[in-house]
């Protein structure tokens, strides 16, 4: 295989959301592109993950290979590359190893060895989401650090007219308010409300710098689908809310 | 260290303690002697353990002034060494009278035991018709021996020794050991040792061995460890007869189970034979008994009881070469501190079984049998405190475990004391989280 990228920012971007909740995957290549789809270890998280065959400047793949991953060791190679560098895929001659060449001025060779992953069939919910509001992913990233401020969780509500991110704790409490005409798309059937752990949104909204949309995905006391839509790239994380406790 | 019987066996037949016609007999014995040629050339001295046999016959030797030879139960029977007793003192005539006198003294003469046995009996009858030397001959239970063997003996009876000759020795000893003891206490060892009196010195040397004071207050200490100064006694008897049924006896004459000696035994054999090739025998045979043990416990079949006795007694007797004299300071079984360790781990980890169930709140926390709890959650806890702390943490925190509750699953004080110290925190952190309101807990995507 071999695959090479003009633009490094999605592949960086990306695996930077994902490698902080999960460690490692099967990364799967195959003719239309390349997919990830894994749970953390909580069972808290799902993130599904496809880089099309369309977002390279050149992919030749003729096969359908898993490649086990180390995420972690994966984010630190790809720190290493700057916005103007090309990447290119490949696996080394000995099919051991991920080699990632980054071109530059120079031309630099990383052989990440690849590690067996246990093939694990993942059962992804099934989910009806009364409300699907798309809006600049810098909206909900902000809203997230602003509820960050007075808790560790954060509630995501939806009425007919607004999108909600709000907290609250002892110290004192938050309200972000996006308005229907402000978000990109608005789509409400009824009003509902989760809350989430902002520990896992500060990771997943790290991917907001490839897309210029983000779709929330919402309802009542359900997880939350985060999809972040950028041509070529399809990156949505699925998130487990918080509920009451008895 | 020599044992207080050997350090104050009496060096003259007077000071011998108590049988009084016995030791008139004895001194008549000796007379003759002196003046020639007895009636009879052996004595036999009989009676029951400690009761000053074995006393006398060396007192005797010295009051004659003579050297003593003393042969094992094993050595009478061989013709070289009957050959050297007799034959030396024929064959070659004298060259120096005096050293010449000599006193022979043969212990344990009723140990002879079956048929082949009785071929030393005759060479011993053989000894006693020509030897020119007096012959003590000392036994347990003199009506095992043939009555033609009696025959050629002077018997002499000793009887127990009555409990206020037994006290007046234990005052003594305790006088030249600069031991301060009160009567009470001595007294109680003397009514314990039934007339024997070298039980009751052992027993004196196993309490007060070390001490300068042996006050009523010991007395507690005494019935507590009364049961262990009677073992000393067994293992004693076991340990330094060379004779079967003496080795026997002994087992039988003590209120222990066999079982218990048996422990005994396995933790002082180190102590007491100290040449390996001994040891190693003892201990075989010991494990042999041992293995007899576990059949009678297994089949309830008690019928093997006397297996396990014989080998655990006359074989371990039997076992060494030579007889080690001194006194061993003989030890409590760890086996048995063990034993009270595990049952004590096994009660705390019962009642942590049940602490996990959550039957003694509402909160119930896993719902599972004890059994199961105790097969499969706590060797998982156990896995999880030395594997992944952290973890391990959590697990302590959400359980609600104690410092000892964590120790006895980590089985390490520093490591329980850090898993404890973070499952505090943990604990500490969810009750913030309470009061501030927050009742929300995450769930898993499990479950949608």
């Amino acid at each position: 295989m071999k695959a090479t990228l003009a633009d490094p920012k999605i592949l960086k971007s990306s695996i930077d959301a994902i490698s902080n909740m999960i460690d490692e995957a099967g990364v799967i290549v195959s003719q239309e592109g390349i997919a990830l789809r894994a749970m953390d270890p909580a069972h808290v998280a799902l993130v599904d993950f496809k880089l099309e065959k369309e977002a390279f400047e050149e992919y030749d793949v003729n096969e359908t290979l898993t490649l086990g991953i180390d995420l972690d060791r994966l984010n630190t190679i790809l720190k290493r590359a700057g916005s103007s560098d090309r990447i290119e895929l490949s696996t080394s001659d000995d099919g051991g190893s991920l080699r990632i060449t980054i071109r530059n001025s120079a031309t630099r060779r990383f052989d990440l060895p690849l590690i067996d992953v246990g093939e694990e069939e993942l059962r992804v919910p099934q989910l009806e989401f009364p409300a699907k509001v798309e809006i600049d992913p810098k909206i909900l990233s902000e809203g997230i650090k602003d509820a960050e401020i007075f808790s560790d969780h954060v509630t995501l509500r939806c009425d007919a007219e607004n999108l909600y991110i709000s907290a609250r704790g002892d110290l004192g409490n938050v309200e972000v308010k996006v308005s229907r005409e402000e978000a990109v798309s608005f789509e409400v059937s009824e009003p509902c409300r989760s809350m989430f752990s902002i520990e896992y949104l500060k990771d997943m909204i790290k991917a907001g710098d490839i897309a210029t949309t983000v779709r929330i995905n919402l309802g009542n006391d359900i997880p939350v689908k985060l999809d972040f839509l950028a041509p070529g790239v399809s990156l949505s994380f699925l998130l487990a809310p918080r509920v009451e406790s008895e | 260290m020599k044992t207080w019987v050997e350090k104050y066996r009496p060096r003259t037949l007077k000071e011998v303690a108590g049988n009084p016609k016995a030791i008139a007999a004895l001194v008549a014995w000796v007379k003759e002697w002196k003046l020639g040629k007895p009636k009879k050339r052996a004595v036999l001295l009989y009676g029951p353990p400690g009761s000053g046999k074995t006393s006398a016959a060396y007192a005797l030797a010295r009051d004659l002034n003579y050297d003593y030879i003393e042969l094992n139960a094993s050595d009478w029977r061989t013709r070289d060494v009957i050959n050297r007793i007799v034959g030396s003192a024929s064959r070659f005539g004298t060259l120096d009278p005096e050293r010449e006198k000599k006193v022979i003294i043969l212990d344990e003469v009723d140990g002879i035991h079956g048929r082949a046995e009785y071929g030393g009996l005759a060479a011993l009858k053989k000894l006693i018709g020509q030897s020119r030397h007096p012959i003590i001959l000392i036994a347990n239970d003199p009506w095992k021996l043939p009555a033609d063997f009696r025959n050629l003996t002077l018997m002499v009876e000793f009887k127990r020794i009555n409990q206020r000759t037994v006290l007046r020795v234990l005052k003594e000893i305790c006088r030249r050991e600069g031991i301060e003891a009160e009567e009470k206490v001595l007294k109680i060892i003397a009514a314990n040792s039934n007339g024997d009196l070298r039980s009751a010195i052992n027993d004196l040397q196993a309490l007060a061995e070390g001490r300068r004071k042996l006050s009523l207050a010991d007395v507690e200490l005494l019935t507590m460890r009364d049961v262990e100064i009677k073992i000393f006694d067994t293992l004693v008897r076991i340990l330094k007869t060379e004779s079967i049924d003496r080795a026997r006896e002994a087992v039988f004459d003590s209120g222990e189970e066999p079982d218990t000696i048996l422990k005994w035994l396995a933790e002082n054999l180190p102590l007491e034979y100290r040449d390996p090739e001994d040891l190693a025998r003892a201990y075989n045979y010991l494990s042999r008994a041992d293995v007899f043990h576990g059949r009678i416990l297994r089949r309830q079949d008690w019928g093997l009881l006397s297996y396990m006795v014989d080998l655990m007694s006359a074989g371990v007797a039997l076992a060494k070469k030579r007889k080690y004299p001194g006194y061993t300071r003989y030890q409590y079984p760890k086996i048995f501190a063990m034993y009270a360790q595990l049952r004590g781990e096994r009660q705390s980890l019962d009642a942590l079984a049940e602490k996990l169930q959550g039957r003694k709140d509402a909160h119930t926390k896993i719902h599972a049998s004890k059994r199961i709890i105790k097969e499969q959650f706590i060797p998982m806890l156990v896995l999880l405190m030395k594997h992944n702390p952290e973890m391990a943490a959590l697990a302590a925190s959400e359980l609600e475990l104690e410092l000892k509750e964590i120790k006895l699953l980590a089985g390490d004080e520093k490591l329980a004391g850090e898993i404890y110290k973070q499952a505090e925190e943990i604990t500490k952190e969810r009750m913030r989280r309470l009061a501030r309101g927050d009742r929300t807990k995450q769930v898993s995507l499990w479950e949608f």
